[in-house]
């Protein structure tokens, strides 16, 4: 008898303290979903999110798209129910079809030590901060110091006989390949981020009050485009993201037309030169393009709870030790703030170094693909295919396929 | 006996209530998206535009295009895919063949492969192997790849989808080769039928069933075809293989139009509806009772 006394007394202490448990819980949330976009960081991120455990308790639960469209799953997350506390997405058209799904972030005492130019990138036009940018991203011209002196190539004249030469010698010059945006989208982004005002530049476009053969920038481009097509030793149209990175670091060819997430891809090679990045002289262009290419952004349908919670995560990321060791070190980010900067920055791969050297000599021109209309890159590429695939396709053929597509999305 | 009407009712239910919940009632909800336009995101931004959606289809100059491609695309695997499949089901149900159920194994397995991890093997295969062997042989006029010209894209979809399908529709032909009666298989021989007359006029007419299930398979599976799509020429070059399906998925999850793509994934539906139940109905007929 004595025995279930204390049994009893035991069950009902436990389920006592349990209740007690329950009544603190719902002050603070004590589990956050996060959705990761970035496929390359997820393993490190959720060990990161292990070490937010232990230190606070507040459980911060991962779903990301690994090998799927990323984008249908989010917006499958997204309306199915509000259980997503903070997804990322990429500023521009993207966070505009997000709106509704955007909380600002003005509150977020980072924000304070954030430099102003990554931070006017992820606001909105009404003036709401979407998100905490990741890092910035730059591309232009990756190169090979032993092949490519960039003093060389500062206009089409110059890069046309560079082009030539290599192809003389049987070997690519530069080296594009198939995927959208490697093919096409970011190349045609520079002209329009050239223009004054990209945004307004591209609007009148996919409004069709502008023709692009009729603006020198563009005319430049498709010449540059054209010299790329007629010195192609490999078909850009059947090689891979993988096979030109690694011509790269092989040495087969001096130049890419990539950005410093490429410097990745380099580590399964034993590369044993220099490199770095440089400007597409279209119109004697000295900027590359470099901006924020996605930000976290915390969900306002949930509840106020999660959302500090959330918030609070993100604070962390960003402000603890442990946070900026991933951010930097393992995600390989290039630090946003300037004390990290100047810490963190000698960790910096080669390539993210000369994209912060461009940014600090302000030598930038933003990402124009964040007012491409969403989607767009899937017609982009079908016109790149019957310019590489149609040797007598002209530039202006190509000009007006472009502006055409634009002006479908009006 | 009386008993088994329920019975009957209470094994049945969970999988009409799964058929319910997982495709009658979204298809129908389904329908009355494609009277709206919406990004498929924004809460409360549905717009009520009527018919406008299904007015907007037929001045829709690439669906009209992808239509053709999905028809071309169909014909061809539908054809190639059955003739293939029963080839090889002649084959390993011969009487000669050492090794008959190895052979039958071998073939079915590239059914086992999903079709994006498919799609990016013969990817490699027509861009870099079958390019590579021909450098190597000296066949300089077949150095390109297949799938940077339309037309052999095209090609190379419907030979990596028989390659795909026809150790599929093999099992099922094996199965109705292995159901004729072998008095009749039997009388043939005595009367000293050739190869071909006993294909054609004793083994097809007696396979109908058999045929009927696999052209349903086939034409079904290649209308809707899209891992394959995706993965092997993503639509290109130019969007000369973009199929149906892509089509729609890009309105949709590319384009945001959620609305104008339900509208069109509807007359999809009834695009395969009306060929598939043409087809059966077709086959049906031709069917012999023994």
């Amino acid at each position: 008898m004595k025995g279930k006394k204390i049994l009893a007394l035991a069950l009902s202490a436990v389920m006592l303290m349990s209740l007690i448990g329950l009544a603190m819980a719902e002050t603070k949330a004590e589990k956050i979903l996060i959705y990761v976009g970035k496929g390359e960081i997820v393993d490190d991120f959720k060990a990161l999110t292990d070490l937010y455990k232990q230190e606070t308790g507040v459980s911060v639960e991962m779903v990301s798209a690994a090998g799927e469209d990323g984008g249908a799953l989010l917006r499958n997350y997204l309306t199915a129910d509000n259980s997503l506390t903070i997804f990322t997405t990429s500023p521009g058209a993207n966070a505009k079809t997000f709106d509704a799904f955007i909380a600002d972030m003005s509150d977020l005492p980072v924000v304070q030590e954030i430099s102003k130019g990554a931070l006017d990138a992820v606001t909105s036009e009404d003036g709401k901060l979407q998100g905490i940018p990741f890092t910035v991203e730059g591309y232009g011209f990756v190169y090979n110091k032993d092949l490519v002196d960039p003093a060389k190539i500062t206009d089409l004249a110059s890069f046309t006989t560079y082009m030539e030469e290599a192809k003389a010698k049987g070997v690519d010059g530069l080296m594009l390949s198939a995927e959208n945006y490697f093919l096409i989208v970011h190349m045609l982004a520079l002209p329009f981020a050239m223009q004054d005002d990209p945004e307004a530049f591209t609007a009148s476009v996919v409004n069709g009050e502008v023709q692009l053969r009729d603006v020198e920038a563009f005319q430049e481009w498709a010449k540059f485009y054209d010299v790329i097509r007629k010195n192609a030793v490999a078909d850009p149209l059947t090689t891979s993201y993988d096979q030109a990175t690694g011509a790269f670091a092989t040495g087969k060819t001096g130049l890419l037309h990539q950005g410093n997430w490429a410097f990745s891809m380099f580590a399964d090679y034993d590369v044993t030169f220099e490199m770095g990045i440089m400007p597409v002289p279209i119109l004697g262009n000295d900027r590359i393009s470099a901006s924020v290419p996605g930000m976290w952004v915390v969900n306002p349908n949930a509840t106020a709870e999660e959302q500090k919670a959330a918030k609070d995560f993100i604070n962390w990321m960003y402000t603890s030790e442990i946070g900026k060791d991933y951010l930097y070190s393992k995600f390989q980010f290039i630090p946003l703030i300037d004390a990290d900067l100047e810490k963190y920055g000698e960790n910096l791969d080669p390539l993210s170094t000369a994209v912060q050297k461009f940014i600090s000599d302000d030598k930038t021109v933003p990402f124009a693909t964040a007012y491409f209309p969403s989607g767009i890159d899937v017609d982009l590429v079908a016109i790149a295919q019957g310019f590489f695939g149609d040797p007598n396709m002209t530039t202006d053929q190509l000009l007006d396929s472009i502006t055409e597509t634009f002006a479908e999305y009006n | 006996m009386k008993r088994g009407k329920g019975w009957y009712a209470l094994f049945v239910f969970p999988l009409v209530a799964v058929f319910l919940v997982v495709n009658i009632i979204p298809f129908i909800i389904g329908i009355g998206y494609t009277f709206i336009e919406w990004d498929g995101l924004t809460p409360g931004a549905q717009k009520y535009v009527g018919l406008d959606n299904f007015i907007r289809i037929f001045s829709d100059a690439q669906f009209g295009r992808d239509i053709g491609h999905t028809l071309t695309y169909t014909g061809m695997a539908l054809v190639g895919i059955n003739v293939v499949g029963l080839a090889f089901a002649l084959i390993v149900t011969s009487r000669w063949l050492y090794g008959r159920n190895a052979a039958r194994a071998m073939l079915f397995m590239p059914y086992l492969i999903g079709g994006l991890i498919l799609g990016f093997i013969w990817k490699y295969i027509y861009n870099n192997a079958l390019p590579d062997i021909a450098n190597s042989l000296g066949l300089t006029g077949l150095t390109g790849s297949m799938l940077t010209t339309p037309s052999s894209a095209m090609l190379a979809m419907v030979i990596t989808d028989i390659w795909k399908s026809a150790g599929y529709v093999m099992i099922v032909y094996i199965t109705g080769l292995q159901a004729i009666p072998d008095e009749v298989m039997e009388a043939a021989r005595v009367d000293g039928v050739g190869f071909w007359s006993n294909l054609f006029q004793v083994k097809l007419p007696l396979l109908m069933p058999a045929i009927t299930i696999c052209l349903f398979m086939t034409l079904s599976a290649s209308f809707k075809i899209y891992d394959l799509n995706l993965a092997l020429t993503g639509g290109g070059p130019s969007k000369s293989t973009q199929m149906l399906a892509m089509n729609i998925y890009n309105e949709i999850f590319a384009r945001s139009n959620f609305g104008y793509g339900q509208a069109k994934a509807f007359l999809f539906f009834i695009f395969i509806a009306v060929f598939t139940l043409a087809q059966v109905s077709v086959t049906r007929k031709r069917e012999v009772v023994m």
